[in-house]
């Protein structure tokens, strides 16, 4: 590895470009030790030189101005040459450079339009040895199929190779039949093929996930991997193209250290999130960056439409990354710290995702067709609620336990007594006199192994001057639950072309519509199909006797959702069409312009239809609803690269761009009631209500961005990215700050001193600082306004709506990173470790008001918190060999969150924050929304009342839950520990993939346990109880953790907030299981194709989980809490992949 | 170099052209709110703050269902049966401070204050318009803050908690006042009485009775004064509330509605017993949580009257539950062994305009008034004007007992069956043990009072929580 990049580039455009950072790694891979090449790729035009004593630099100029070629060599190696003087007339290149390095030890070698330029000593040797060889010849292709140009072929232990040549051709003259070829790529893995009596070898690379000379997207442009001095982990698209997750972003679970992903729902396209090293903020937003190609993009939800109904939100979300189809993708990188994310400015503070799309391909127009088709059920299964026996069982136990005594009756004779007095509202009565008919809710809901399909077709090619890269996709997932199902079409067309040497063009164009049909969920009741099992009786049948959906049914205030999930609608529709174009000009040399222009116009489509029959839609003979939202986003990018080189050894590139965003948000809202008929589900239709509603959101960001890059002959690099960036969040004074982050790394593997070190193939430290900010909070949040949306007896209504703080301004984080990378034993085992320390402070924090200001908070600039962690990553080359490789990847982070200072009040004394009250706080000392409630000391055997600690830690116990105390329970709501382990084997054309990610450190609460579990009315009469009821304390010295059957609707509050039901989130899954086959090349030719895979894969297998008591997903939203919301879901998807 | 210059000025002037970055360029476009300090121009402005504030009441938080409710189910006269689980913890008088509805009350209450708060302490310097129209504005404004204060006190306040040192609720005089006004403490009962009845008088004194709305959906004098009367009688300073009750009765714009119409004007808007009403359109209230919905529907009825009620009418009683095709009060028809009041808030349309202040309370009010002063015979004259109108038998005697009856009978599911039990020191009586499930609480429990939400004492230090929470 040593001298590795120790290059003087002459052409700044080879820094700017992804193909052409492939090719100059593969002259750098020749230039680490590779000695043997053949010219090739002579292109056509002559020249004529005369020349007087000039050094062969100036040579090499004259040729670069004339032609379209470009010379790349070792500075060291062309001094002390002689002065030259050439005199040529049409004279083809190979002429030209015969004649220019005569009498040097050089040669030269022509790789398209690149020439390099090495010392030709070695060669020399090589062919002295000749004679005693054996000749082998073959052809590099990567695992689709596509040759690869470029690649080393070396005879292992010897520093015998070649590169192979455009067409991914290679032949070589090997020492015998036990020689072992080595086979490399940058981005690939390193393959090792015994030659054996095989004289003709088609050798197939894998990408690498872990590679050292990666090429890493970054800030607005792409570094080599030693060249970066930030903390970022880069997944290819490959490793995430064939998950079956309807948004990208859930596929990166367990892929990367310190991110950790939680699902607000397991309903197809819903919006997840995403936390890069933990919470940085209080109230304002978490969620990082979306950067697509270059670009930053609105992410978030598209739909967050709902109620807010007994303080929880119904809702119903759709992210804006279900859009974009996987398998377009070519890579995403997670940036993490300052150094990383500084580019992208304040709105980076939380991390970013950097999606970089496929590009166009030159050569042969290359077909990738996938197809996979599969079926999936919940991974978890939840709770399941009490049957009919079950439930008039523990129904008459609740009544003899309150009423017997004192009544005088026993327990044979409750249901006598329920009939007298009317207990049951005759819920009981009913189901009785109709001979106590089975009804299964949880069945009746449940969607089994609900089908998910995936079809995509790809083209890619292109020549010289343009290349292009299209796709079409289609996605169907239904939900596990009846009436909910996913549906989307993608197109893309991306496309290049040079209009001249120096100008180079690309537009690329997405359009996509996702349909999702599904109904509200983080509710209770209706809305909900899950909860349908806990709030339907089971003495209520769901169909009647004749098998049609039962409407009839009386005592109980529940629709049928099986006839809602039919009759009513509730879909989101969002077409979005993104289109991206970029033009970038080589005014003069390394001196580059760039302007980029992306448009992204959303416009989505939300509506609900309640029917005239049953349901809430009854009482006003049909209601419907319909919004409308149209999203435009504009970022217009305009910058300049210019790359000085100092003294040979020095090189220095500069960045200024300017960035302008703007997004207007305008949303249309329509209702109606009251329909004529059945079938008609428009506004239109409605005769009667109707009522219009509008809102109309814009904001904008200006920036100007400097970036300075120093690089010291790969050795030392140093960068400082500075951000002067503008909010229209906040009030005119207060819009700008500016933001910095400085890096700096020391390659040290290509120090001397550790070059003879064998086994260290690459040890690099690095680390940063940096300032950066957020402005992630409401839209004109700034501002003390009126609102103009009410009305009172048909006059429009003015009411205060905003408190305002004309002072508000960036919040901001000072971010610290210092991390190694190392390789050792060739790369065998690789990986990083990095430690960060984060501190966000002027927090931009919802600061709760006293309501007798009629608002219940403002927003401030107070507060800090800290977040601090270690990542770690290896990875191992466990076995490789020919037909066996066997390859293993950990990583692994911890989390340290704690809040360091709040708001205070007139008094001095701390405003905490907390998003459910008798649950969770956030307090200095302590992790942010800290859980802190009542403890659960179980129940009392003696009598079988629940039982709680006075002072909320241990001791004295009450069955008094009011005058028990909160307490702080040590644990958040985020995971203090995460990771991700996987899995390669390959075993000729088998293979098997399996990842596995875990979780823990924190604590989740179960959020609708208040009904479902309570020993009382609320579970036996208004909803439904939870079969783990009929464990319940029956007789003195029962040990159990559900209290006596009472009478009250509550309970006596067992079931309210308390630890009970409080529970550890520790989890390890299996995410995924591949299991595959390849089809050999010999095959292929015969089918005239490129490629060919067939595999199964198995998502969400299997789970472990730590707290027992949890029925539960435990994977759940950030906030901690686990509802009844759709879990994720346990797929077999059987998929194939070709290539033609 | 002449040419690296020229390409040097087209970089630069490219790099910058697309961001044409001057100021407005950040400037957010206010499309449908407006900023506070600049907007408040016009009578116009005043007046659509006071529709807000308005709109506001109506909210089912405040008078559009809770608060009402909150009279009835903590009473001998309905209950929440927790069908839908609405309002149980109410219902049950077993409330913890993090209860949702003690939260939401006085959430939305303080809304109505921060808006009157609004106009009161408009600069009337920039305000063009009629100094008389802007006064009748800010004198409405002064009347509602009173009311939502009231309001306050009564639900919150310790008057009638034994051991609750009667501390009353923060009197908030001023929308984003000084520093001080972000933490406020509270006041205490005798304060917010104090001030509730400065606040009745400032209003009378700047509104006109030329300027008083007709269609009783605004406040009005005559309003404020019975406001005034319903004050005093509840603080039972009987001489102020036989005064401000003659002072309405005196106006002659006001009679007990007809025993025949009776049951119609709870459809009617305006009708001639309403002194103050709070409008509503159609679209006003999600259904579900509109009061029709809460007493009248099996699906999400959730508050049903108890049968003991029943026994309290005469068989001719039009406010009963016996007269054919009148009946106010009657069995659920598709669960018939629930009892609903029907008769009052009965549109599912929710169109029905709820009176907060009807005629019959005034006369109540004085014949209380002037019994409490010592003139049980002109207290005999007035009890009786109410039930002479309704096909009901007449008293003989003016007493509390016989007053305090026919204020159940007139005013059950209005809200007030509480507040007459608590004023007048009684303990919640318990008709039906079976359905009532506080357990009839004594005079003085802390139940009496609802919790200092959690909310609130986790903002502001200064506050008090209540005894007992």
């Amino acid at each position: 590895m040593k001298n590795f990049l120790h290059v003087s580039f002459r052409d700044s455009r080879i820094r700017r470009n992804f193909l052409i950072l492939m090719k100059l790694s593969l002259i750098l891979s020749m230039v680490l030790g590779v000695i043997s090449a053949q010219a090739n790729g002579q292109k056509e035009g002559t020249f004529s030189l005369k020349l007087e004593n000039v050094s062969i630099e100036n040579v090499f100029r004259e040729i670069e101005k004339s032609s379209n070629y470009r010379f790349i060599y070792q500075v060291d190696d062309l001094k002390g040459l002689n002065q030259i003087s050439i005199d040529l007339k049409d004279a083809d290149i190979n002429n030209v450079l015969t004649e220019c390095l005569k009498g040097s030890q050089l040669e030269s070698l022509i790789e398209n339009e690149y020439i390099i330029i090495r010392k030709s000593m070695e060669v020399k040797t090589i062919k002295a040895i000749e004679v005693s060889l054996i000749n082998i010849k073959g052809k590099v292709l990567d695992k689709d199929g596509i040759s690869l140009p470029g690649a080393t072929v070396l005879e292992e232990g010897t520093s015998n190779g070649v590169i192979t040549d455009q067409n991914g051709n290679f032949s070589l003259k090997v020492t015998g039949s036990a020689s072992v070829l080595k086979v490399s790529f940058i981005g690939f893995e390193t393959q090792f093929i015994e030659v054996g009596d095989k004289t003709e070898f088609s050798i197939v690379l894998n990408p690498s996930a872990t590679s050292l000379n990666e090429v890493i997207v970054v800030g607005y442009g792409t570094k080599g991997k030693n060249e970066i001095t930030g903390s970022t982990v880069q997944v290819s698209g490959a490793q995430l193209a064939q998950i079956p997750v309807a948004s990208v972003d859930q596929a990166l679970q367990g892929k990367v250290a310190g991110l950790t992903i939680s699902a607000t729902s397991g309903t197809p396209g819903s919006f997840q999130d995403i936390r890069i090293r933990g919470m940085g903020s209080l109230t304002a937003g978490n969620d990082p960056l979306f950067v697509i190609d270059g670009v930053p993009m609105i992410s978030g939800s598209v739909s967050n439409v709902g109620t807010t109904s007994w303080g929880t939100s119904v809702r119903s979300s759709l992210t804006s990354l279900a859009s974009l189809n996987s398998a377009d993708i070519e890579s995403i990188t997670i940036l993490k710290d300052a150094s990383a994310t500084s580019a992208y400015g304040a709105r980076g503070s939380n991390g970013v995702i950097v999606i970089t799309t496929k590009k166009g391909k030159s050569g042969k127009t290359q077909f990738d067709f996938s197809a996979s088709h599969g079926f999936q059920n919940d991974a978890t299964k939840g709770r399941l609620a009490l049957n009919g026996a079950q439930r008039e069982e523990l129904l008459l136990e609740a009544i003899y336990n309150t009423y017997g005594q004192a009544n005088g009756f026993s327990e044979a004779e409750a249901y006598s007594y329920v009939v007298a007095k009317n207990k049951d509202n005759r819920t009981l009565q009913n189901w009785v006199n109709a001979g106590r008919p089975f009804a299964d809710w949880n069945e009746a809901v449940d969607s089994k192994n609900a089908p998910v399909q995936n079809v995509s077709l790809s083209a890619t090619g292109g020549d010289d001057l343009q290349s292009f890269y299209a796709s079409f996709s289609y996605n169907k997932t239904e939900a596990t639950v009846i009436g909910n199902d996913f549906k989307r079409v993608t197109g893309v067309l991306s496309y290049g072309r040079k209009f001249r040497n120096n100008l180079t063009f690309s537009t690329r164009a997405n359009v996509s519509n996702n349909h999702q049909t599904g109904f509200l969920e983080g509710g209770r009741q209706f809305a909900n199909p899950r909860a349908a099992a806990f709030f339907m009786s089971p003495w209520i049948t769901p169909y009647d006797e004749d098998g049609n959906i039962n409407i009839s049914y009386k005592g109980s205030v529940y629709y049928n959702y099986l006839y809602l999930a039919k009759h009513d609608i509730t879909y989101n529709d969002l077409t979005r069409a993104i289109s991206n174009s970029n033009i970038e000009w080589e005014i003069v040399k390394n001196l580059k312009f760039k302007s980029r222009i992306s448009l992204d116009y959303a416009i989505s489509e939300y509506k609900v239809y309640r029917n005239r029959i049953h349901g809430d839609g009854k009482a006003l003979n049909g209601s419907s609803s319909d919004q409308i939202e149209r999203n435009f986003n504009y970022v217009a990018q305009n910058s300049l690269d210019y790359l000085m080189v100092y003294k040979e050894n020095h090189r220095i590139s500069v960045t200024a761009l300017l960035e302008y965003q703007k997004n207007k948000q305008n949303r249309l809202t329509g209702y109606g009631e009251n329909f004529p008929a059945d079938g008609l589900t428009n506004i239109d239709n409605a005769g009667s209500n109707y009522q219009a509603g509008s809102s109309f959101y814009d904001w904008s960001n200006l920036s100007y961005l400097g970036m300075v890059n120093y690089n010291y002959l790969g050795r030392y690099i140093a960068d400082f990215t500075i951000r002067r960036e503008g909010s229209s969040r906040f009030e005119a004074a207060n819009r700008y700050g500016t933001f910095w982050a400085a890096g700096a790394a020391w390659n040290m593997s290509q120090e001397k001193f550790l070059s003879d070190i064998d086994w260290i193939s690459n040890l690099r430290v690095r680390a940063s600082y940096g300032l950066s900010g957020s402005s992630a909070i409401g839209i004109n949040g700034y501002q003390a306004s009126l609102a103009y949306d009410a009305n009172y007896i048909g006059n429009g209504a003015i009411y205060t709506n905003q408190y305002g703080n004309s002072e508000l301004t960036w919040e901001k984080n000072k971010n610290s990173d210092i991390g190694i990378d190392f390789g050792f034993f060739d790369n065998a085992i690789s990986g990083s470790f990095a430690y960060f320390h984060k501190k966000t402070y002027d927090l931009l924090q919802n600061v709760p008001l006293s309501r007798s200001t009629g608002h219940s908070s403002y927003t401030e600039n107070v507060g800090a918190m800290v977040n601090k962690g270690i990542e770690f990553i290896v990875a191992f080359d466990i076995l490789k060999s020919k037909d066996l490789n066997i390859n293993a990847s950990f990583n692994f982070a911890t989390l340290d969150n704690e809040v360091t200072e709040l708001a205070y009040d007139g008094n001095g004394v701390e405003i905490s924050i907390s998003n459910s009250i008798d649950k969770n706080k956030s307090s200095v000392g302590h992790t942010a929304y800290e859980w802190y409630m009542i403890k659960w000391a179980g129940v009392d055997p003696a009598n079988g009342l629940p039982l709680w600690y006075v002072n909320g830690v241990d001791g004295e116990t009450t069955s008094n839950y009011s005058i028990a105390a909160q307490a702080w329970q040590g644990k958040g709501p985020l995971p203090t520990y995460s990771g991700g382990m996987s899995l390669h084997v390959d075993y000729k054309n088998f293979f098997v993939d399996a990842n596995a990610s875990f979780q823990g450190g924190n604590a989740i609460y179960e959020m609708w346990t208040n009904l479902y579990m309570v020993n009382g009315t609320q579970a036996l009469l208004s909803f439904n109880g939870a079969a783990e009821l009929m464990n319940r304390w029956q007789n003195p010295g029962d040990i159990t953790d559900i209290p006596k059957m009472v009478w009250s609707s509550d309970g006596n509050k067992s079931a309210n907030t308390s630890t009970r039901f409080l529970y550890d989130g520790d989890y390890m899954r299996l995410k995924d299981l591949v299991f595959g086959y390849d089809f050999s090349k010999s095959i292929l030719s015969k089918l005239k194709i490129n490629g060919l895979k067939v595999y199964v894969r198995g998502t969400n297998l299997l789970i472990w989980v730590k707290d027992k008591r949890l029925k539960y997903d435990p994977e759940v939203g950030a906030d901690g809490f686990t509802g009844l919301e759709t879990p994720p879901v346990k797929s077999i998807v059987f998929g194939l992949n070709l290539k033609f | 170099m002449m040419k690296k210059f020229i390409y040097s000025i087209i970089a630069i002037t490219l790099l910058v052209s697309v961001t044409s970055c001057d100021k407005e360029s950040l400037e957010p476009t206010l499309a449908q709110i407006k900023d506070v300090a600049t907007s408040i121009k016009t009578v116009d402005d005043l007046q659509g703050i006071l529709f807000g504030a308005y709109n506001r009441m109506t909210n089912y938080n405040y008078y559009g269902r809770n608060v009402i409710i909150y009279g009835e189910v903590r009473s001998d006269n309905a209950f929440a049966d927790g069908n839908s689980a609405r309002l149980t913890t109410v219902s049950n008088m077993d409330m913890l401070y993090t209860d949702s509805d003690a939260s939401a009350t006085w959430t939305q209450i303080y809304t109505v204050i921060a808006s009157t708060n609004v106009i009161i302490g408009a600069d009337l310097d920039k305000i063009t318009g009629d100094a008389t129209k802007i006064d009748h504005i800010i004198g409405q404004a002064y009347a509602i803050r009173a009311l939502a204060h009231f309001d306050l006190l009564r639900i919150y306040g310790q008057q009638h908690v034994t051991t609750g040192q009667n501390i009353g609720v923060p009197y908030v005089k001023t929308y984003k006042g000084s520093k001080e006004t972000l933490f406020p403490i509270r006041n205490t009962v005798a304060e917010c009485k104090q001030f509730i009845m400065e606040d009745l008088t400032t209003a009378t004194s700047k509104m006109s009775t030329s300027l008083n709305d007709n269609s009783k959906q605004l406040m009005t004098t005559y309003g404020a004064q019975a406001l005034a009367a319903r004050v005093a009688l509840y603080f039972k300073d009987w001489t102020t509330a036989k005064s401000m009750a003659s002072i309405v009765i005196a106006s002659n714009k006001y009679s007990i509605i007809d025993a025949n119409k009776y049951a119609a004007s709870w459809s009617i808007d305006g009708s001639v017993n309403s002194i103050f009403e709070l409008g509503y359109s159609n679209i006003d209230n999600e259904w579900i949580n509109g009061l029709a919905n809460i007493y009248r529907y099996s699906d999400y009825g959730d508050v049903r009257a108890l049968p003991n009620i029943l026994t309290i009418f005469d068989d001719n009683d039009v406010r009963g539950g016996t007269v054919a095709g009148t009946a106010m009060i009657d069995w659920d028809a598709v669960a018939n062994f629930k009892l609903r009041n029907i008769g009052k808030y009965p549109s599912r349309s929710f169109d029905d305009n709820v009176p907060l202040i009807r005629y019959e309370e005034v006369i109540l009010i004085y014949a209380e008034a002037a019994l409490e002063t010592g003139d049980a015979a002109t207290a005999l004259i007035y009890l009786n004007m109410v039930p002479a109108k309704r096909g009901a038998n007449l008293y003989t005697i003016a007493d509390k007992d016989n007053i305090l009856l026919e204020r159940r009978k007139e005013l059950c599911f209005e809200g007030f069956r509480f507040d007459d039990l608590a004023r007048t020191n009684s303990d919640i009586p318990l008709s039906d043990p079976v359905l009532q499930t506080h357990g009839g609480p004594a005079y003085g429990s802390y139940k009496y009072a609802f919790p200092i939400p959690q909310v609130e004492m986790l903002a502001n230090s200064n506050m008090v929580q209540n005894y007992g929470y």
